[in-house]
C-alpha cells in the first residue's frame, strides 16, 4: 500500500502522461479492473482546464492560429508546464517563450510577440493599484535639481519591443479597430508601453526610442541619465514630448530626488 | 552636483515645454470599462476583492458580491446570472465569505 504523498505524486505524473496506466493505489472497479476510462476523464479535465486558462489569457494568439492549432499547442505546453501557483491567472508566463521554440509555429514569427503583448496585459491587469501623478509635480524642483530627479513608474508598466508590427496585429483583433489591411501592414517593428493607471489596461504604441527612454527610468536611472542615454541613441530625441507623454499616459507615480 | 552631462537648463526648459503642451494620448484599442460586482466566478475576479480575499484572482465563491470584474460600460447591470442574481456597480452583501 503506497502512502498518500506517494499516491499523489504518481497520480499527478500519470495525469500528464496520456498512455500511462492509472497508478497502483487508485481504487479498482467492483470487478477488480483498473478504472482506465474514469482516469481518462480526470486526465482530460486537467488538460482542458489548463488549455481554457491559456485561451482566456491569450485570445488573440488563439484567433490568429485557430482553435485546433491553439488547443494542440496549449496541450503540448501544459504537459511540460504545470501551474506553479494555485492562482490560475498566473498561469502562462512561459507560454510566449514556448511559442518561440514551438516547431509548428515557426511560420508565424510574430506569434510569440503577440503572446508577449497579451501576457503583459495580463500582468498589468493584476498588478497592484497605484495612483499616477501629474506633470506639475515637477514644479517643486529647482532647475539645478532637475537632472537628478527620479521617477517612480507604475508597477503595472511593461515595455514591448518587437521586430514585427505586433501592436497593429493585436489591435486588429480587438473587435473595434479598423479591419487589418495586409498590404498596408507596417513593414517595421513596433514598440509599446502597457500599463494600468486606473481600471483599464492601456496599450500605447510608441517609438522605439521612447520605449528605450522609459526602460532607463524603469531601471532606476535619473531623468538626466535617461535623457543622456536616449540622446546618445538618437540625437533627435525630443525631451519635452517624451516627458509630456510619460505623464499623460499615467506612467509616473512619484517624482523625487 | 549632477552626475549627468545633459545641462540642467536644457532639462528644465524641456519640463516647462512639456508642462504647457497639452498632450492627449489615447491608448490603442481602448474600450470604456467599468467595475462590475457580483459576477465573477471564484478565482476569476479582477483586483481588490475585499475582505476574505487579498486581491486579484482570490475570490472564493462564484458570483461573490464584493469581487468585481471589468466589463464594457453599460453591460454590468444587464447581466443576469444563475439564481436571480444581477451584476452591480457597487459591492453587494450577497455571496460573501463568512
Amino acid at each position: 500500500m503506497s502512502t498518500w504523498p506517494d499516491l499523489q505524486t504518481s497520480v499527478s505524473k500519470a495525469l500528464m502522461e496520456p498512455n500511462m496506466d492509472p497508478p497502483d493505489g487508485v481504487k479498482r472497479l467492483k470487478n477488480g479492473a483498473v478504472p482506465v476510462k474514469r482516469f481518462n476523464v480526470y486526465r482530460n479535465n486537467v488538460a482542458l482546464s489548463l488549455i481554457n486558462v491559456l485561451r482566456q489569457t491569450f485570445p488573440v494568439v488563439a484567433e490568429l492560429v485557430g482553435k485546433d492549432f491553439f488547443d494542440t499547442m496549449a496541450r503540448h505546453f501544459s504537459r511540460t508546464h504545470l501551474p506553479e501557483s494555485p492562482m490560475m491567472f498566473q498561469y502562462g508566463d512561459k507560454f510566449p517563450g514556448f511559442i518561440k521554440d514551438y516547431e509548428p509555429a515557426q511560420t508565424l514569427p510574430y506569434l510569440k510577440d503577440v503572446a508577449h503583448v497579451e501576457w503583459a496585459r495580463n500582468v498589468a491587469l493584476y498588478a497592484k493599484d497605484q495612483t499616477s501623478v501629474a506633470i506639475d509635480q515637477l514644479a517643486q524642483f529647482q532647475q539645478d535639481q532637475m537632472p537628478d530627479v527620479k521617477f517612480d513608474l507604475q508597477a503595472s508598466l511593461q515595455l514591448i519591443n518587437s521586430d514585427w508590427p505586433v501592436i497593429t496585429i493585436w489591435q486588429a483583433h480587438q473587435g473595434q479597430g479598423e479591419q487589418i489591411n495586409l498590404s498596408k501592414l507596417p513593414d517595421h517593428g513596433q514598440s509599446a508601453v502597457i500599463l494600468r493607471p486606473h481600471l483599464e489596461v492601456n496599450v500605447h504604441q510608441v517609438d522605439p526610442i521612447t520605449a528605450y527612454f522609459i526602460a532607463q527610468l524603469q531601471q532606476g536611472q535619473s531623468f538626466g541619465q535617461a535623457v543622456e542615454a536616449s540622446v546618445s541613441q538618437q540625437t533627435t530625441f525630443d525631451i519635452s514630448a517624451n516627458l509630456a507623454g510619460l505623464f499623460s499616459i499615467g506612467a509616473v507615480t512619484a517624482a523625487h530626488l | 552636483m549632477s552626475k549627468s552631462g545633459i545641462s540642467a537648463a536644457l532639462l528644465a526648459g524641456a519640463v516647462v515645454t512639456a508642462m504647457t503642451s497639452a498632450a492627449d494620448i489615447k491608448p490603442a484599442g481602448a474600450a470604456e470599462n467599468e467595475k462590475c460586482y457580483g459576477i465573477s466566478l471564484k478565482g476569476k475576479n479582477d483586483c481588490a476583492a475585499g475582505e476574505g480575499t487579498t486581491c486579484a484572482g482570490t475570490s472564493t465563491i462564484d458570483y461573490q458580491g464584493n469581487a468585481w470584474t471589468y466589463v464594457p460600460k453599460g453591460t454590468c447591470e444587464k447581466m443576469e446570472l444563475p439564481g436571480d442574481r444581477k451584476g452591480s456597480l457597487k459591492p453587494l452583501d450577497r455571496d460573501n465569505p463568512a
